[in-house]
C-alpha cells in the first residue's frame, strides 16, 4: 500500500497545468428553455424530421448557440448569436453533390495547395437575413435556388511530408475565404 | 432503467464473489507521453497491482510494470507502437516485449478505437511465452458532441487475449474527466475472465484508476 501512495506521489510532480495559456472553448448540451425566444422562435415552424438538439459553445469569443437537426435527410446546424439573430445556416452533403463547376474550382484550388488530398466533410453555408433564410425550410421539391452560398469542406491533405487536417471556407466562385490547419484531438486513452 | 442497472450489476458482482479463483485489488497506473516529432511520441509508464481479496481479505502488493514505448503515427489516427515491459513480482523479473496497430476514427460524438497487440514473454528458466491480442474500445462525452477540458466521459473497452494455449476476455467500463488539454483521469472497472478454454474459472475484478500526461 505503502509502495502505491508513494508511486502517485513521485509521478504527480510531473502534472503542470498550462491551461490559463490556451484558449478556452466549451460545448455543451443544453435544453430548449435556456434558448433565447428569437432562436426558438425561428426554429418553431420548420418542420424537421428529427427532434431540435441545442448546444451552446463558450469561449473567448463569446457564446453562441447552435441547433442541430435534419431536414429532408440531411443535417442542418443553425447558429445564433447570444441574443438569438440568426448567424448562419450549415448543412451537411456529400462533396459529389455541389455544382459541377463550383466542385472543379475547389479541386483545381486544393491540387495546387497538397500533393495529396482527401474530402472528409462537405458543408454549404448559408448567410442572410432571417426571412431569406427561412425559405430553405419551405421547400419540398429540389429546386435549385440561388442563394448566396459558401462553402466548408474538411480534408486531410499531405503537402510534403504529413498529413493534417484542414478546414477551408470557400465562396460560390471557389476562392478561398479562410483556411485553418488542425490536428486531432489527443488520442493516449484510446491507444493505451 | 437505473434500478435495472443497479440490480444487474449487484447480481453480476455477487456472481464474481462466489466463483472459484476469484481475485479483486487495484489497479493504478500513469502514462506519461512525449512528443518527439510530428510523428513520432515516446510514452512511459507505471502500473501497480494491489490485490484486496483472493479467497480472504487482505490488502497485499502483487507487482509493479514500468513499460517504455515508442510510437509511430504513419496516419492521422493510425500508430505502430513498439514497447518493452519489466514486471517486478515476488522475486523474479518478467520481460516483455511487444508490437501494437492502433485505429482510432470518429462517428459523430463517438470515438472508436481499434487495437491489435503481439507480446512476448522473457523469464529466466522459462521458455519465450507468446500472447496475441485484440481490444475494442468506445468513448462518449457525457455532455455535448465533443469531450471538453473539465468534462466528463465514458469510455468501454473490450479486450480478447489469446497465449497460444488458453484465451482471457476483459470488459472495462470506465468514467473519465479531461483535467485539461494535456492530461485527463479514468476511473473504472477491469474484469477479466481467464482459463476460458481449460476451465473458464480464473476470474479477476480490478478497481482500476489511469493518468493520462501528455508533455
Amino acid at each position: 500500500m505503502k509502495k502505491t501512495i508513494y508511486f502517485y506521489l513521485i509521478f504527480s510532480l510531473f502534472y503542470f497545468e498550462s491551461y490559463s495559456q490556451q484558449k478556452f472553448e466549451k460545448e455543451i448540451r443544453v435544453k430548449a428553455y435556456q434558448i433565447p425566444n428569437k432562436a426558438l422562435q425561428f426554429i418553431q415552424n420548420i418542420d424537421f424530421d428529427t427532434k431540435v438538439k441545442w448546444y451552446k459553445e463558450i469561449s473567448n469569443d463569446g457564446i453562441t448557440y447552435e441547433a442541430k437537426s435534419y431536414y429532408l435527410k440531411n443535417l442542418f446546424s443553425l447558429e445564433f448569436s447570444e441574443s438569438g439573430d440568426l448567424i448562419d445556416i450549415e448543412k451537411k452533403v456529400k462533396f459529389r453533390e455541389l455544382p459541377v463547376i463550383t466542385k472543379n474550382k475547389i479541386l483545381t484550388s486544393l491540387q495546387t495547395r497538397f500533393n495529396k488530398f482527401k474530402i472528409k466533410k462537405t458543408q454549404i453555408q448559408y448567410i442572410g437575413n432571417d426571412g431569406v433564410l427561412k425559405e430553405l425550410f419551405k421547400i419540398k421539391t429540389s429546386q435549385n435556388f440561388k442563394f448566396q452560398v459558401n462553402y466548408e469542406i474538411i480534408i486531410k491533405g499531405k503537402k510534403v511530408k504529413n498529413y493534417f487536417f484542414y478546414e477551408f471556407l470557400f465562396d460560390n466562385n471557389g476562392i478561398v475565404k479562410r483556411k485553418l490547419k488542425f490536428d486531432i484531438e489527443n488520442q493516449l486513452n484510446m491507444e493505451f | 432503467m437505473k434500478k435495472v442497472i443497479f440490480l444487474i450489476a449487484l447480481l453480476t458482482f455477487i456472481n464474481f464473489y462466489s466463483q472459484e479463483n476469484f481475485d479483486a485489488g487495484f489497479l493504478p497506473k500513469v502514462i506519461l507521453s512525449k512528443k518527439l516529432s510530428d510523428k513520432t511520441k515516446w510514452i512511459n509508464s507505471i502500473e501497480s497491482r494491489s490485490i484486496l481479496y483472493d479467497n480472504i481479505y487482505k490488502l497485499k502488493h502483487s507487482l509493479i510494470d514500468y513499460s517504455s514505448i515508442i510510437s509511430l503515427k504513419t496516419e492521422l489516427n493510425q500508430t505502430f507502437n513498439f514497447g518493452y515491459i519489466v514486471r517486478f513480482i515476488d522475486n523474479s523479473i518478467i520481460h516483455r516485449t511487444f508490437q501494437h496497430y492502433n485505429f482510432v476514427s470518429k462517428f459523430q460524438s463517438l470515438k472508436i478505437g481499434n487495437r491489435i497487440a503481439f507480446e512476448q514473454y522473457y523469464q529466466r528458466n522459462s521458455k519465450i511465452n507468446f500472447r496475441t491480442r485484440f481490444r475494442f474500445s468506445f468513448e462518449k462525452p457525457l455532455n455535448g458532441e465533443r469531450v471538453d477540458v473539465k468534462e466528463f466521459y465514458l469510455k468501454f473497452s473490450n479486450e480478447y487475449l489469446y497465449d497460444f494455449d488458453d484465451l482471457e476476455i476483459r470488459f472495462s467500463p470506465y468514467l473519465g474527466f479531461k483535467i485539461s488539454k494535456k492530461d485527463r483521469i479514468e476511473i473504472g472497472l477491469d474484469y477479466r475472465i481467464g482459463e476460458i478454454i481449460v476451465s473458464g474459472s480464473d476470474h479477476n475484478l480490478w478497481f482500476r484508476t489511469t493518468w493520462y500526461i501528455s508533455i
